[in-house]
């Protein structure tokens, strides 16, 4: 494809580079973007749109001008640093509406847990695996004890607050929380990848110092607040029973292992958390109705769905029962098209990399042991220069 | 037409040497400055500008040199994004030269900007590969120099 400068031929670059270079993380079909199609259509693609283009897919418009044999040795030499990275990770997640993860994201977060167990003596989580061989009960209550949650409290807040109230407990004691945001340029602001990343799912990267829980939120728009909050427990549940689903290898492809068979564990102890037996007990004898399904459902602050599920799993409803109940499909809502004030750029970046990471980033920076390039990585994915510099002044650096 | 690297740059700003011609840096070299300089609370000084405001830029010329550069030579990194100023700069030397040649293969008379080529380089294997492409051609300064 030749690479124009006005009307002038500049250079011809390899089709095959383009094509490699578009597959790094191939759930995004970048391929498949009306400037490369069009590029390959024509036979030519203009300099400025291509530096254009790159900032929006947040790839490097320089991988576009390597040859086959240099970017086959760049993205060996990739690979070999997250295989290193990724060898003895593992995750487990909350199947979404898609089942999708995005490698884009976990190796985002996973460059984000090494650079933090890689420069910081972090003591053992005791939350990790504290749940195994403890009977039910137990286990709701050690939830509890460990991370100083006041389930009144917590149910007294709107949606919303309640979410950030359980964030702020559970980040307080090591666990770190990152959260998908589209604004700031963190992730791909584009339409091809918008479209992969709303359904993509919850997990939990392992680490016994330090578990990284992701939660899609906004690029998600299936993951009402209830939903949020099941999600959230349920990867905790991962946590504290060890039970990980899945495995990761050097491609990023997801395989499960033979150690399986706590799904159900996990879905009944968050239940129980968050809708507590001692409740459905009292309706055993009552006839289960629609409105009763939705005050329980914005009572405990979880969705009509996981209610009806926890009813049937409690033999308080059949699963006939529960499947007459069922809500019709969550329809997200429109996003309003009115232009939102735009967060500080240590907003978004606490949000998506969790407070804990982002603590350790600023610790780091302020300690010299984060160089500016491999900071903006960690926060940025990329080198954004100006947004650099603008967190570095918000964070008093 | 002077030339010049980041941390010619970077000397410019420590010692606060007050230009009195136009220097010219790459797009990337600009990049790379934009930061230090956001940490630092200082704007480019005026007489530093980006070559591709210049109208006697041929940026067609010099894409296709950075595509050469760029695989030629080794020193940059796609996981940690650096080591493409160098690769800019030795670009940018290669397009003045084939300028020059140009006009010579032509027997045209020289013009005013490219009668006298300077650039300055603090990083000795930077410099050795600017030579290697443009051999005596254009000459080489240090950083301190300036």
């Amino acid at each position: 494809m030749q690479i124009k400068v006005g009307k002038q031929i500049a250079v011809e670059i390899y089709d095959e580079v383009i094509r490699g270079v578009l597959n790094i993380y191939p759930e995004e079909e970048l391929a498949k973007r009306p400037f490369f199609d069009d590029g390959f259509r024509v036979g030519h693609i203009s300099y400025k749109n291509l530096l254009d283009e790159c900032d929006l897919i947040l790839i490097s418009w320089q991988m576009f001008f390597l040859t086959p044999e240099n970017l086959k040795k760049q993205l060996g030499h990739i690979n070999q640093l997250r295989k290193y990275k990724f060898s003895k990770k593992f995750f487990a997640k909350r199947k979404g509406a898609g089942d999708v993860t995005s490698k884009r994201i976990v190796d985002r977060l996973v460059r984000l847990q090494n650079y933090i167990t890689e420069n910081y003596s972090i003591p053992k989580n005791k939350f990790c695996g504290a749940l195994i061989g403890k009977p039910h009960s137990e286990c709701v209550d050690s939830f509890l004890d460990f991370f100083n949650i006041n389930l009144d409290e917590f149910r007294s807040k709107a949606s919303e607050n309640a979410l950030n109230y359980l964030i702020d407990k559970i980040q307080i004691k090591g666990i770190n929380i990152s959260r998908g945001v589209w604004k700031g340029g963190i992730l791909p602001e584009v339409k091809s990848v918008n479209s992969v990343y709303k359904n993509t799912s919850g997990f939990v990267i392992k680490d016994d110092r330090i578990p990284f829980v992701f939660l899609p939120d906004e690029i998600n728009p299936d993951e009402v607040m209830a939903r949020r909050i099941y999600t959230l427990i349920y990867l905790l549940m991962c946590i504290g029973l060890n039970g990980y689903d899945f495995s990761i290898d050097s491609d990023f492809e997801a395989s499960e292992p033979k150690v399986l068979g706590l799904e159900a564990k996990k879905h009944d102890l968050t239940a129980a958390i968050l809708l507590p037996e001692t409740e459905t007990e009292k309706i055993k004898n009552s006839s289960v109705t629609s409105p009763l399904i939705s005050q329980l459902a914005l009572k405990y602050k979880i969705t009509p769905r996981a209610v009806l599920f926890t009813l049937a799993r409690r033999k308080i409803i059949t699963w006939e029962e529960r499947e007459n109940l069922l809500p019709p499909p969550y329809q997200p809502r429109k996003v309003p098209s009115s232009p939102r004030k735009q967060p500080r750029v240590t907003t978004i970046v606490k949000k998506f990399c969790g407070s804990q990471a982002f603590n350790y980033i600023n610790d780091g920076i302020g300690r010299g042991i984060l160089q500016n390039i491999e900071a903006q990585y960690l926060i940025f994915g990329r080198v954004r220069k100006e947004q650099y510099g603008e967190y570095r002044s918000q964070i008093g650096l | 037409m002077k030339l010049i690297d980041t941390s010619t740059i970077n000397q410019v700003l420590k010692n606060n040497i007050s230009l009195r011609e136009d220097y010219f840096i790459t797009p990337d070299i600009e990049q790379e400055m934009l930061v230090a300089l956001t940490i630092l609370k200082k704007s480019i000084p005026s007489h530093i500008k980006n070559i591709t405001i210049d109208n006697r830029f041929d940026e067609a010329s010099y894409i296709k040199n950075y595509f050469e550069m760029l695989n030629k030579y080794g020193g940059r990194s796609f996981f940690n994004m650096t080591g493409f100023g160098d690769i800019s700069l030795i670009a940018l030397a290669k397009t003045i030269l084939e300028a020059l040649e140009k006009i010579n293969r032509q027997a045209l008379p020289l013009p005013g900007f490219l009668e006298q080529v300077e650039i300055y380089v603090e990083d000795g294997g930077l410099r050795k590969r600017i030579k290697q492409e443009v051999g005596s051609q254009i000459k080489l300064y240090k950083a301190s120099q300036i």
